[in-house]
Parts: structure tokens; sequence; C-alpha cells
């Protein structure tokens, strides 16, 4: 039975890294924004889970719409102060503004709320369910779900409403989208608010999984980059998929051979991947979501 | 050349001399400590990490070992020697430690540095007290690697990683054999840690001992304290079906581990934990029923402590601080603030006051007098003795065996220090 349950769940793992990486995606993938804090800012919104949970007393899943809000605002704010200020100039500056501001946001967190680990309880999320052999917690489907869900939600956004579709065209072109009339500035803020909105979603589908402390999205935020790339820069379907592929590897692999080298293959993986296919796995295909 | 020039040359030289001189009689009064006659002061330096990811626990070393301190002042400091106190914050940080360090010694010329509570840390101070001729009194960290060269400046009052696995064979052996109504070779043990410092040198030390007594390890399962999902550690723990596990995590993966034993079912005879196991985020994550029957091995959590054998001068001073730290901190103390208050206990009661009396408080009065000591065992807060050997390690230092009834981590192996019988751990269905 060792193999079922490895592999499904590697595709709860892979679900959470589908999850992490659909905001990313947007900001990086398609708007080209190199964003460092994306593993900061998922600790910064699994705390907002948190207080939420704290200050209201609801079930972390039901604070979703709020954190989800509140991190849009966030990602406005950091994309209008901040990151516009070094848009069109070398992309080590967004690098470097983004490694700082995840720096000064986990530091935040730890003078915030100290370093213990803190939890989220819900009422339901630990229970667990057993079907053709294999277990997982009703948090665990929950998040595979939502991020199908969420997944479904990018693509469709980005291919389906005119936001979508003037950031995709303000990410392929955004001379020629400015002179057809699209405020190329706003688009930009609307799109980091959209990505940070999805970091929301992910922190309240997680932390009924995952404690919460200031280190906490740190190794997501990696695997989301990871995620990204590999399954080409823009392609929602790309990225999902290759996140339950290397969720499923990972845990496959450490299940049957070693948990202490699972991590190390992953990137080996993805260094052969990224060899034999420089844009992804479905950089081509789907070069524009 | 003019006699005026020859003149200014050697007045400079003489300046020279005068300043060179004068800064040779001011390096020896300083780190070093005074050299001869009566000690009237003894400066200590407090590091530990206060801030960053190990604050939480930090600060409960480093408050109960200043607890202790100012309890020594208020009772006729040591050996009539007051002490002065001085604080720095590790930052949690190997690098910041040692700066902190070096900032003591040279701007307040203290004798004696406590610290570190972690081995990383623990590891980057030592040199720089060795260095600078002052002694490092450890009282947390407990990775063996820390002064394996066997510098002369360190003397480490609690016991090594050795002494937790020491405790889960002891435990074993003595106990759990009994219960499981197996010889002790039949038993099979599982063995899950962290790949870090501390997690891979109780594992070492396990190997070790189950060698020496014929036990049998079935599973050996190494991971990262970073990983995401442990689901795989325990399908590989629960394929080689052992009856008791041992696992050193530390303090974050420990809810991940639980939470997959949980979902996957994995039933043990006992499992025995460490770091996160006693964390307070544990009981708080998973309820008192979600936790109940699971072990712990560390130093002891001495809120929760038979303190009948001890000796009548360490009960008295551990009920006092213990009280005093709860209203002052808020919460009981426990492992940490043990640490933090037993070790200094043996440096104010014990050694200080001997390399007071011999007139001289350098790094050599001070090891010297530790090479004296001779604590039998209830002798200190923490319920062991205190005897150094070459490297200054505690020899009579032991780890105890915890377990979690009705939502309190109780001692309940030494029997001369449990307050509670160990009790069943229950399956998952039962829980």
């Amino acid at each position: 039975m060792q193999l079922p349950s490895a592999v499904a769940s590697g595709i709860a793992l892979g679900a959470i890294y589908a999850l992490v990486a659909a905001g990313l995606n947007l900001v990086f993938g398609v708007v080209k924004i190199i964003n460092f804090a994306q593993g900061a800012l998922l600790t910064v919104a699994l705390y907002g889970v948190w207080l939420f949970q704290r200050a209201a007393g609801l079930d972390p899943y039901l604070t979703l719409p709020a954190v989800a809000a509140v991190m849009a605002g966030l990602g406005y704010l950091i994309q209008a102060g901040l990151i516009g200020r070094v848009l069109g100039k070398e992309r080590t500056s967004q690098l470097l503004i983004t490694f700082g501001l995840a720096m000064v946001l986990k530091n935040l967190c730890l003078v915030l709320w100290g370093a213990d680990n803190r939890s989220v309880t819900s009422r339901y999320g630990d229970r667990v369910l057993g079907f053709l052999g294999v277990r997982m917690t009703v948090a665990s489907v929950v998040a595979v779900a939502g991020s199908a869900l969420t997944v479904a939600f990018l693509y469709l956004f980005l291919h389906r409403t005119r936001a979508g579709t003037a950031i995709r065209a303000v990410a392929q072109q955004p001379d020629s989208a400015e002179l057809a009339g699209i405020n190329v500035r706003r688009v930009y803020a609307a799109a980091f608010a959209v990505g940070t909105a999805l970091i929301g979603v992910a922190a309240s589908l997680m932390a009924p999984i995952y404690p919460i402390h200031p280190g906490a999205g740190d190794s997501f935020g990696i695997m989301a980059f990871i995620v990204v790339i590999l399954g080409g820069l823009g392609s929602v379907f790309g990225a999902a998929l290759a996140a339950l592929l290397i969720g499923v590897l990972q845990n496959v692999f450490a299940t049957l051979v070693s948990v202490q080298l699972s991590t190390a293959f992953v990137f080996l993986v993805f260094i052969v991947a990224m060899i034999a296919r420089p844009s992804g796995i479905f950089g081509q295909k789907a070069r524009v979501a | 050349m003019s006699l005026r020039g020859i003149s200014l040359r050697g007045s400079v030289a003489v300046r020279l001399g005068c300043a060179a001189v004068l800064a040779m009689v001011l390096a020896s009064c300083s780190g070093g400590g005074s050299s001869s006659g009566k000690v009237s002061e003894v400066r200590i330096g407090l590091v530990f990490p206060t801030s960053g990811a190990m604050a939480v626990l930090g600060n409960d070393q480093e408050n109960a070992a200043k607890m202790m301190l100012n309890w020594a002042n208020d009772h006729g400091g040591v050996g009539g020697a007051m002490i002065k106190i001085f604080t720095a914050d590790s930052q949690s940080d190997p690098g910041s430690g040692a700066t902190a360090v070096q900032r003591l010694i040279d701007q307040n010329q203290v004798q004696v540095i406590i610290g570190s509570y972690a081995s990383g840390i623990s590891q980057a101070i030592a040199p720089v007290a060795q260095r600078n001729k002052v002694i490092l009194w450890e009282v947390g960290a407990v990775s063996p690697t820390v002064n394996a060269s066997g510098g002369q400046d360190f003397l480490r009052t609690v016991g090594t990683s050795a002494s937790y696995a020491g405790a889960d064979v002891d435990f074993l052996l003595h106990y759990l054999a009994g219960k499981l109504g197996k010889p002790a070779g039949q038993i099979r043990i599982g063995v899950a840690h962290e790949d870090g410092a501390f997690g891979t040198s109780v594992s070492d030390a396990l190997k070790a001992l189950a060698a020496q007594n014929g036990l049998n390890i079935v599973a050996n399962e190494a991971y990262a304290e970073t990983s995401s999902d442990l689901t795989p550690v325990v399908l590989r723990l629960k394929a080689a079906k052992p009856d008791v596990v041992f696992i050193a995590p530390l303090v974050a993966s420990t809810p991940l581990f639980w939470q997959a034993a949980k979902t996957q079912d994995f039933n043990v005879k006992a499992i025995i934990g460490s770091a996160g196991f006693s964390a307070a985020s544990f009981l708080t994550k998973f309820g008192a029923a979600g936790i109940e029957g699971v072990y712990d091995v560390e130093p002891p959590a001495v809120e929760f402590m038979n303190t009948t054998n001890l000796s009548a001068d360490a009960r008295t001073v551990l009920d006092t601080l213990r009280a005093q730290f709860k209203t002052q901190q808020g919460h009981p103390c426990l492992v940490h603030c043990g640490d933090g208050l037993g070790g200094t206990y043996v440096l104010v009661k014990d050694v200080l006051p001997r390399a007071v009396a011999s007139g001289s408080l350098t790094a050599d009065s001070i090891r010297a007098a530790a090479s004296q000591t001779d604590i039998p065992d209830g002798g200190t807060p923490q319920g062991f003795g205190a005897k150094f050997d070459a490297k200054g390690d505690n020899t009579r230092a032991i780890s105890v065996i915890m377990q979690w009834q009705g939502g309190t981590l109780k001692v309940v192996w030494p029997s001369t220090l449990a307050i509670a019988q160990p009790i069943p751990m229950p399956s998952w269905s039962q829980r």
C-alpha cells in the first residue's frame, strides 16, 4: 500500500505547489515581474488567516474572501509604491527590491507575532477520509479541489475577461498596448493585485495543514518558481501539471528510495527538463496561457 | 642632524614606549579577569537568541539564568563577590552570536559567558571565548561537536545528545520491554530524525547504544526540517513495522509528522520525541486527547518534576525560582527554563565561590575550580549532579522521559524524578 499512498500524498502536495504557483504565474509568468517575495507574502497571508480566525472565530476556509481581499490591496500597494518604480529598468532591480521586501515582511512577522508556531484549527479539516486504500485528510482534499478551481479561475480570468486580455496584451507588447489606450501602469498593478489575492486563497487552504511561523512560506516560494518555469512561463495549465508532477515524483521517490534525497531528486529532474526543453514543458504550446 | 632633532625623536620614542607599556597593562586587565588579591566583582555576560527564530525558548533560558544570578546577588554574591550582569542577543544566528561575545569581552570585560541554547551558535561562540581566555558556560546546546577539540575554556552543564539516546534506551530496557512482554533484543525500533547537527547526533548515539545493547533498529529515516510533507517518513516507518519509535525533530516538523502519523493511522506502542514534542504549540494544535501518552526526552521540565529527592538547597532554590519565573513570564518553568536555572546554579553555588576564594578570577582559576566540582545526583535543580570531564562536559547530566498526560508534560522516568507513572499510549482509534 505504499505506492498508492505515496501517489495520493504527492497529489496533495502538488496541489499545494500549484496553489502557491498560481499567483506567481500571473506575476512572473505572464507579466514578467521577478517576485522573490512570493514566499514571504504567503507567510503574511497565513498570519492573516490566523488573525481573522482569532478575531472572528471563523473556520479558516471562511476567511478566504477577507484574506484574498486584504492581500489584493497589499499587492496593489506593493506594485504601485515599490515595483512600479523599477519596471522597465534592469531585471536585477526587481530581483533585489522583491528580495529586500521579503526580508522586511518576514522580520515584521517575527517582531509582531514572535517565532513560536501558530496553528489554525478547522472543525473538520483534520478528519481522515479513506478511499481505494489511501487515506487523506479533509483539509488535503479541500486543497486539491481548491487548487483545481483556482487554476480554472486563473485561466478563465486571463482568457475570458477584458482585464485578463488587457494583462496579456501588456505582457506581450506594452508599448502597443499603451498606444491602444490601455493604462499600462494600472494593468500591472491589477495583475499584481490579482496575483497576490491568489496567494491569499492559497493561504486559506493551506493554513489548516501547515504550522504558521515567520519562515513558513520560504520553501513554497522556491518551489513556486520551479513549478512556473518547469511548466512554461505564462502557461496556467502547464504550471498546474508541473506542480502535480513534482509533488508526485517527490513523494514517491521519498517513500520508495530516500526521504533525504527527495528534494535533490526534484531539482535534478528540473535541471534535466530545462536542458531538454528550456522553454518549459508547455512553454511553446501555450506561451500566452 | 641637529641636537634638537635627536631630542625630539628621543621624546617621541619615550612617549611610544610609555604608550606600549600602558597598553600592555590595560590588556592584562581585560578579558582574563583580576589576577591577584581579593575578588570583589564577577562580570558575567549572557548570550542567548532573544530575537529571531529561536527566541521563544532562548528567552526562557536567558531569563532563568538571569533569575539565578540575581538570586545569588540577593544572597551575598559568590564568595562575597557581587555579580555584574551583561546581556547580548545572538539573534538566532551563529555569526551574530560570535560578534556579541567579542563585544561583551571588549567593552564589558566579562570573565564568563553563559549561553547559548543552540548548538550552531555555541559552536561559533566557543572559539571566540577560547581565543580571549574567557569561560563559555554552556547550559543549553547539546551537540557533542561543540568543543570537539577539547578547548579548556568550555564547561557544559546540560547533557549532550548522547544523553537523549541514553534515556531512550534506558527507558526501553527497564520499562518498555517489560510492558511489551518481549526481550529487548526482539523489540523493533524505528528511528526518525531531522538531518541537522541535533537530529543526526541523537541518531548516531542511538545506533551506538543499540549496537552495545543488542537492540534491533529496523528503520532510520533522516529528513530535512524544512520538508513540506512527512507522509513519506511515516510510510517508510510503517512499512518497517516498529514496536516503538524514537524521533528527533526540531519544532517546525513536529506537527507535520504527527498529522501524517494520524492520517496514515500509524500506531506503535510508544513514540518518544523531543524538541517540538514538548512545545506548547504541540498541545495547542492537537489538543490534549490528540497527544495523550506521547513521550518526550529532554532535560526535565522542572515545573512537573518530583523534587522530594533533591538536596534541601536545590529544592528550596527551585521552588522559589520556578514560582517566580511563572509569575514574571506568565508560563511555567519547563525544559529550557530548567536548563538556564540549573546550569547557572552550579556556576554560582559551586564553581565561582571556589574560584573567588582562590583570590584570582581567570579562565584558568575557574577551570581549576570546576575540576573540583563533585555534586551528587539530586544536588542541582535539574535533579542530576555535576562533575566535569577533561572536555568540560558534565558526566552526571541526564535527560529524562516525560509524557503528555491530560494536557500536562510530566516527568515519568527515572523514578527518582518522576511525578507520575507512565501510561499506555492509546491508538489513533482510541483518541
